[in-house]
């Protein structure tokens, strides 16, 4: 072997060497990038899946709560009332005012009982459509003089799937009994529109706003990280805008080319 | 940490064999008989995926360090240049880093593998004990030949050293930092 050869020949299988163990580290990086993807992937589908049966499971639990409250305690007081009808022509005048208050407020509380129980209840939301659901609810919640909400609708409204319309359901739900407990807002605008085969939802109003960035930093568990929650898992984008002392306005933009045609209402 | 710790050591100790023997060769014979026992250790603690063979890979870990010390009591005494056992220990190392870049492909972290250290410890070993077993392989008939290795053979081993020990230096930051 002269030296000339003893340099090439080992230069040679040295970088030939080189190159193969690069190749290697590269497919391998390529590799654990797929094997990366498809785990997320994968986690992303079965953390979706524990959150919708979580869903359904709280969706079974409000809908035998709503039962419970119609059946059970509406029957009750409706029960009641109509003893107190039979006692109040019994009694002198003094004392039948007394009770002709309590029948007001009992017809008062069943009133209250019979919306709560609507309210709660998800089935019905099949009978009579989102949007009169939420005008439903919307009219209890003027009815507390508290604030005062409006409703406008710009389109006709599209046809979802049931499991969608539980979900904007409960969404509108979580943001309305935030508007009314936490914003102090006196009034509030909802506002739902349907363009280029996008469904928008706002809500605003003119409340106390507040800070996002540490909402956000919060509790995992919070009202936000929920309504973020259900809108991922209806393939909607969950927009907040918020400034200390002037409102907040919530926009949900869901794509209906994602959507499944419903199945017919009851 | 511990690893580069007992490397340095060893280095320390050639320097002083040079200085006395004129010869740094036992000091090999040593150090390759702590990285047997190091490298099962070290590889079974950084992936824990590994726990499920830790029988086999303890197993043989035991034995190149059997192998190692017979062939630095009787085959190649420790004034020889200890190329059998640097051949077991390369073999032995670069099928670790092989198994565990397999590992890290069946259970991969959520982040990209140049931020793991594990990556960085099985890329530095990968390189440099492919280029030992490459060089051993390659130039045994060479030294049969003329005895000794060529001068820019010494610069090759030089680098490869340089690259393993710099990949160490990344994979201890990387745990410090996720530390």
């Amino acid at each position: 072997m002269d030296p000339e050869n003893d340099i090439i020949v080992p230069l040679i299988a040295g970088t030939v060497l080189l190159s193969v163990l690069l190749i290697f580290i590269l497919y391998f990086i390529f590799l654990h990038y797929r094997t990366r993807q498809k785990f997320d992937w994968e986690r992303q589908k079965f953390r979706q899946a524990v959150l919708q049966t979580e869903i359904e499971i709280r969706e079974q639990t409000l809908t035998h709560i709503s039962r419970e409250l119609h059946d059970n305690l509406g029957h009750i007081a409706s029960l009641i009332k109509i003893n107190l009808n039979l006692v109040s022509k019994e009694v002198n005048a003094p004392d039948r005012s007394k009770i002709d208050e309590s029948i007001d407020l009992l017809k008062h509380l069943i009133g209250d009982i019979k919306s709560l129980s609507v309210s709660l209840n998800s089935e019905r939301l099949a009978t009579v459509g989102l949007l009169e659901a939420m005008a439903g609810d919307i009219t209890r919640v003027n009815k507390t003089g508290q604030i005062r909400i409006m409703m406008e609708v710009n389109c006709e409204m599209p046809t979802l799937s049931k499991e969608t319309e539980i979900f904007l359901y409960r969404i509108s739900q979580e943001i309305l009994n935030n508007c009314l407990k936490h914003s102090g807002a006196t009034e509030a605008r909802v506002l739902i529109d349907c363009r280029d085969n996008i469904l928008t939802l706002k809500f605003s109003d003119n409340g106390s706003g507040f800070d996002l960035e540490e909402k956000q930093r919060g509790a995992k568990g919070s009202g936000l990280s929920n309504l973020e929650k259900r809108c991922k898992i209806i393939g909607a984008e969950l927009t907040i805008a918020t400034v200390i002392n002037a409102g907040t306005t919530i926009l949900i933009t869901l794509p209906l080319a994602k959507e499944q045609p419903n199945e017919q209402r009851s | 940490m511990l690893l580069v710790l007992c490397v340095f050591l060893s280095e320390c100790l050639g320097r002083w064999f040079v200085h006395k023997h004129q010869s740094n060769f036992p000091s090999y014979h040593i150090l390759i008989l702590a990285q047997m026992i190091l490298y099962p250790y070290i590889y079974l603690n950084v992936l824990p995926a590994l726990s499920g063979h830790g029988k086999i890979i303890t197993a043989l870990g035991i034995a190149g360090f059997c192998f190692s010390a017979i062939n630095s009591f009787f085959i190649q005494t420790f004034y020889v240049f200890p190329s059998y056992s640097i051949l077991l220990l390369s073999l032995f190392i670069v099928c670790m880093a092989l198994l565990s870049f397999y590992y890290m492909l069946e259970q991969p972290e959520d982040r990209s593998p140049l931020k793991a250290p594990l990556f960085w410890m099985n890329f530095g070993n990968l390189f440099f004990y492919c280029i030992t077993f490459f060089m051993f392989g390659f130039f045994t008939p060479f030294i049969k030949r003329t005895g000794n290795l060529p001068e820019w053979a010494f610069i090759f081993i030089f680098a490869a050293n340089l690259g393993l020990y710099v990949c160490y230096l990344v994979a201890l930051h990387l745990e410090k930092k996720r530390a």
